[in-house]
C-alpha cells in the first residue's frame, strides 16, 4: 500500500477514526490497533515477509532482555553479536547475496578463473533496511545501558512496525519513539491540522514534482547515449529534484501521518539543497540515517577524537557504508565514496562545522556569497546523483563525459520530452515554485508549517485548494517511492 | 476532535465545489487545439472511404487530397508525428466505433525499422494528444484503462480528469513544420538543416529481438480488426533516404501473410527516392517527394483494383 494510493486514502481515515473514537480511551487498545493496522499495511505488499518482520521483532525483543540480564560484559557482548549477526545476516542475504556472488565471479574471471556460484532470484523484503536498523539501534542502546529493555511486546512491536515509518523510515530510536508509544495520547487539534498540512506538502512533492521529474529523468537516463550533454545535464537536474521530492515527500507524509495519531517522528530532511557546503548537506539530508551511522558506527570507531588518519578512515567508512546501505551496486558505493571525497577537504581544514545555522536566517534573500556556495554545493550533489541513478559505473562515466563535452552547449534534444503529459517548461516552472516555497519555509520544520499562518482563512484555504487541485490533476499511475527499494 | 472533523468536512465540501468549477476549463480545451483530428475521431466526424494511419512518415509522405482528387474517393490522413503502432491501433478502434460509415480502406504506413519496437524512443503512444480531449468519455476511459488516470478519482474530481494542457488558455497554433492541412496530411516544403546526407552509407540488419510484445500485438490487432470489420488494409512502405533495413520487409510480410495487401516503394520504377532534393531529412520526404510518392501509391491502388 503506497502513501500515494487510493487504498491508503481509505485506510488512513478508517484507522484514524477507530483510533480516536473506538480505542481512544485506552492507550493499550490504541497500540494494539496500530500494531494490527501496521501489519495489515505491511502485508499489503507481500504477506510472506510479514513473518520475517515478526521474527526480526521478536529476535531483538528477546536479545534485548538477554543483554540486560547477562551477568558479565562478555555475555552481554555475545548476545549483542547474536542479534547483530542474525539481523545483518538476513539483510545481507536478501540484499547483498547476488551482489557478492556476481562480484566474486567477475573478480575470478579477471584472473582467467571460472567459478560457479549460484545467484538467486530474491525479492527484497520491503523496508528490511529500515526495520533492521530500528532493531539494531534498540539492542545497541541496551548494550550501552542507554535504555532498559521494553517489557510490553505490543509496545516494542509497534516501535519496530509503526506503519508510517515501516517501509522507508525515518529510522527511529527507541529513546525517542518508545516513550511516546507508552504515553497516554490525547487528541490535539492544532497537531492534527499540522499533520494534515505536512501530508499535503509531502503529496505535492511526490505526486507533482517527483513523479513529473521522474518521467523526464527516466527517459533521458535510459537513452543517454543518444543525447547531447545539455540534455543529459537537464536529466541529471530532473533526477536531483526527483530523488529529493520523492524521499522527503515520503518523510513528510510519514511525519504528518504519525502526528495524526499523536506521535512525533524524527525529522529526516531540513532543506538540504540550501546547504552551503557538503558537510551541511549531510546534516540536512536523510538525517535519521546519517545520525544512525554517526552514533552507531562513527563514534564507536573513535569518531574524530583520534588523529587525522582516524578521522579520515572513519569518515570514509561511514560514507562507504551509507552508499552500500542503499543497495548492492558499485554505483551506490562510488556515490558514497565521492561524497567522502567532497567531505575530506572540509574535514582536514576543520571547516566541516562552519554552517550549523540556517542560511540567510531572518532575511528574504541570501548574500551573493551564500548564493554561490549553495549553487556550488548543489552542483556537486547533482554530479554525485548521476552515479546514484546510473545503471552501472560505465553508464555513469559515459553520462558524465557526455555532459563535459562540446555538446553541453547544443540546444537540448526534443525527443526525450515528447509525449509527456506536461511540457518540460511546466516541469521547470513547478520546480521553481516548489523551491520558492521551500525557501520561504526554510526556518520551519517543513516548508508549509507556518506559511500562511497570518493569512485569513479564505486565503489560506485557497492556497491549500490550489495545491490539492494540482495534486489531483497530476495524480496518475501510482509511482513507487524510490527508497522502497532500499 | 469534533472541531477537527467539522472543519475537515467544510474544507472538503468547499474543495468539492471548487473542483466542479473546472468543468468549463475541461470542456473548452479541445476548441483551443490547432489540430482538430483527435476531436473529430472522438466526435465521430469521420466519413471517408480511405483513411491513412501512421507516424510522421504517414503524415508527411502521403497527401490524402491527392488520392481523393485522383481516385474520386474521399480520403483523410490521421497520421500523427511521433506516434507508434499501439497508438495507430487505438485510432483504428476509434474509427471503427465512431465513424459515420466504416472506411473501405486503411493505409497503414510502417516505420523501418521500429514499427514493432514500442521501446523506440521516437515512436510513442501519444497521450499528450488524448489529454485535451478528456471531455469525451472515450478519451477519459482510455486514460483510466492505461493507468494514466485513476477510475475513482476521475469519477469524483474534475481536476483528476484534466491535465496541464487543459489549463493552457492560449489558442494553439501550428508551427510551420507541423501544419496540418485540411485533408489531415502534413507535407513539408523545406529541408532540415540537420539533414544527415551520409545516412545512406551504412545498412543495418533487422533485429527481431527488439520487437516488443505490445508492438507485435497491436500490429496484429490492426490486421484482425480490419478483417473482422470487412475493411481492406494496405501496409505501406514509404521510401527512406537511408538504406532499407535488411530483413524488415520480410518480417512484416511474414506477419501479414495474405491477410492484407502490401505496397513497397519501387526505387527502380520511381527513382525520385534516390534524389536528395525530394527529402526533408533521411526519414521524411519533402512536399515534391511526397507528391511523387503519392502518385506511385495511386498507381498501385489503381492497378491492384483494391477499391473496385
Amino acid at each position: 500500500m503506497l502513501f500515494n494510493s487510493i487504498g491508503f486514502a481509505i485506510f488512513l481515515p478508517v484507522i484514524f477514526l477507530l483510533y480516536w473514537f473506538v480505542a481512544g480511551k485506552s492507550v493499550k487498545l490504541q497500540n494494539i490497533l496500530l500494531l494490527f493496522a501496521s501489519y495489515y499495511f505491511y502485508a499489503c505488499w507481500d504477506f510472506r515477509f510479514m513473518f520475517l518482520l515478526m521474527f526480526s521483532t521478536f529476535l531483538d525483543y528477546y536479545t534485548g532482555f538477554k543483554i540486560d540480564e547477562a551477568g558479565s560484559q562478555r555475555n552481554k557482548k555475545v548476545w549483542l553479536f547474536i542479534s547483530i549477526f542474525i539481523n545483518l545476516g538476513f539483510l545481507c542475504f536478501f540484499k547483498y547475496y547476488n551482489f557478492f556472488a556476481e562480484s566474486f565471479i567477475e573478480l575470478f574471471s579477471g584472473f582467467g578463473l571460472k567459478i560457479n556460484l549460484w545467484t538467486l532470484k530474491l525479492i527484497l523484503p520491503v523496508g528490511i533496511s529500515f526495520y533492521t536498523f530500528h532493531g539494531l539501534s534498540y539492542v545497541i542502546d541496551i548494550y550501552y545501558g542507554r535504555i532498559k529493555p521494553e517489557k510490553n511486546v505490543v509496545d516494542y512491536s509497534l516501535f519496530v512496525s509503526f506503519f508510517p515509518l515501516l517501509v522507508a523510515g525515518p529510522i527511529e530510536r527507541a529513546t525517542h519513539l518508545l516513550p511516546q508509544i507508552k504515553k497516554e495520547r490525547t487528541f490535539d487539534y492544532s497537531n492534527a491540522v499540522d499533520g494534515l498540512r505536512q501530508i499535503l506538502w509531502g503529496l505535492f512533492k511526490k505526486v507533482v514534482i517527483a513523479d513529473s521529474c521522474a518521467g523526464f529523468a527516466n527517459e533521458i537516463f535510459a537513452g543517454s547515449e543518444h543525447y547531447y550533454g545539455s540534455t543529459l545535464l537537464i536529466g541529471a537536474l530532473f533526477f536531483t529534484f526527483q530523488i529529493y521530492c520523492d524521499f522527503s515527500g515520503y518523510s513528510d507524509i510519514a511525519l504528518g501521518t504519525a502526528q495524526l495519531f499523536g506521535m512525533k517522528l524524527l525529522r529526516n530532511f531540513a532543506f538540504p539543497y540550501f546547504s552551503r557546503d557538503i558537510a551541511e548537506f549531510w546534516r540536512r539530508w536523510h538525517i535519521s540515517l546519517s545520525s544512525w551511522f554517526r552514533d552507531y558506527v562513527y563514534i564507536p570507531l573513535g569518531g574524530s577524537k583520534g588523529g587525522t588518519w582516524m578521522k579520515v578512515r572513519n569518515t570514509f567508512v561511514i560514507f562507504l557504508l551509507s552508499g552500500f546501505w542503499h543497495g548492492a551496486n558499485w554505483t551506490f558505493i562510488f556515490w558514497g565514496f565521492l561524497n567522502a571525497i567532497y567531505f575530506l577537504p572540509l574535514l582536514l581544514s576543520n571547516k566541516n562545522r562552519n554552517y550549523m545555522g540556517i542560511v540567510a536566517e531572518g532575511k528574504l534573500f541570501p548574500t551573493l556569497g551564500e548564493f554561490f556556495k549553495m549553487l556550488s554545493t548543489f552542483m556537486l550533489t547533482v554530479l554525485a546523483w548521476i552515479f546514484f541513478r546510473a545503471n552501472s559505473m560505465h553508464h555513469a562515466f559515459s553520462y558524465i563525459s557526455t555532459i563535459f563535452s562540446k555538446t553541453l552547449f547544443h540546444i537540448p534534444n526534443k525527443k526525450p520530452f515528447l509525449a509527456f503529459k506536461i511540457h518540460p517548461g511546466v516541469g521547470v516552472a513547478l520546480i521553481l515554485f516548489f523551491m520558492f516555497i521551500e525557501w520561504l519555509g526554510r526556518e520551519q520544520q517543513y516548508a508549509l508549517a507556518n506559511l500562511g499562518a497570518n493569512w485569513s482563512r479564505p486565503v489560506r484555504w485557497t492556497f491549500y485548494y490550489i495545491l490539492l487541485l494540482v495534486i489531483i490533476l497530476f495524480f496518475g499511475r501510482e509511482q513507487q517511492f524510490i527508497y522502497f527499494q532500499f | 476532535m469534533k472541531k477537527f472533523i467539522i472543519t475537515l468536512l467544510i474544507f472538503l465540501s468547499g474543495f468539492f465545489l471548487v473542483d466542479k468549477l473546472l468543468i468549463g476549463l475541461r470542456n473548452a480545451a479541445p476548441n483551443r487545439e490547432a489540430d482538430k483530428r483527435m476531436e473529430q475521431l472522438y466526435k465521430g466526424d469521420i466519413n471517408q472511404d480511405i483513411i491513412i494511419l501512421g507516424s510522421s512518415r504517414g503524415a508527411r509522405d502521403i497527401i490524402a487530397s491527392q488520392i481523393q482528387d485522383s481516385l474520386k474517393i474521399s480520403t483523410r490522413n490521421f497520421s500523427f508525428p511521433g506516434s507508434g503502432v499501439e497508438f495507430h491501433d487505438y485510432l483504428l478502434s476509434l474509427i471503427i466505433k465512431n465513424a459515420q460509415k466504416k472506411p473501405r480502406l486503411i493505409i497503414l504506413n510502417v516505420d523501418d525499422p521500429n514499427e514493432l519496437n514500442t521501446n523506440a524512443s521516437r515512436l510513442k503512444f501519444r497521450y499528450d494528444l488524448i489529454y485535451p480531449q478528456v471531455k469525451y468519455q472515450q478519451a477519459l476511459d482510455k486514460l483510466v484503462a492505461d493507468g494514466e488516470k485513476n477510475y475513482w478519482l476521475s469519477k469524483m474530481f474534475v481536476a483528476h480528469q484534466m491535465s496541464m494542457s487543459n489549463l493552457d488558455l492560449r489558442k494553439q497554433h501550428f508551427e510551420a513544420i507541423d501544419t496540418v492541412f485540411a485533408d489531415g496530411s502534413m507535407p513539408i516544403a523545406s529541408t532540415n538543416p540537420k539533414f544527415d546526407t551520409h545516412a545512406n552509407e551504412d545498412q543495418s540488419v533487422y533485429d527481431i529481438k527488439k520487437e516488443t510484445k505490445e508492438g507485435l500485438n497491436s500490429f496484429i490487432d490492426i490486421i484482425t480488426a480490419c478483417q473482422k470489420n470487412n475493411i481492406k488494409l494496405l501496409i505501406c512502405f514509404p521510401p527512406n533516404f537511408y538504406k532499407k533495413t535488411i530483413g524488415f520487409e520480410e518480417r512484416i510480410f511474414q506477419i501479414v501473410g495474405d491477410k492484407a495487401l502490401v505496397f513497397v516503394h519501387d526505387p527502380i520504377k520511381y527513382p525520385f527516392s534516390k534524389e536528395i532534393e525530394n527529402y526533408y531529412d533521411d526519414v521524411h520526404l519533402q512536399r515534391k517527394g511526397a507528391v511523387l510518392f503519392t502518385d506511385e501509391l495511386i498507381n498501385f491502388l489503381k492497378n491492384a483494383k483494391i477499391l473496385n
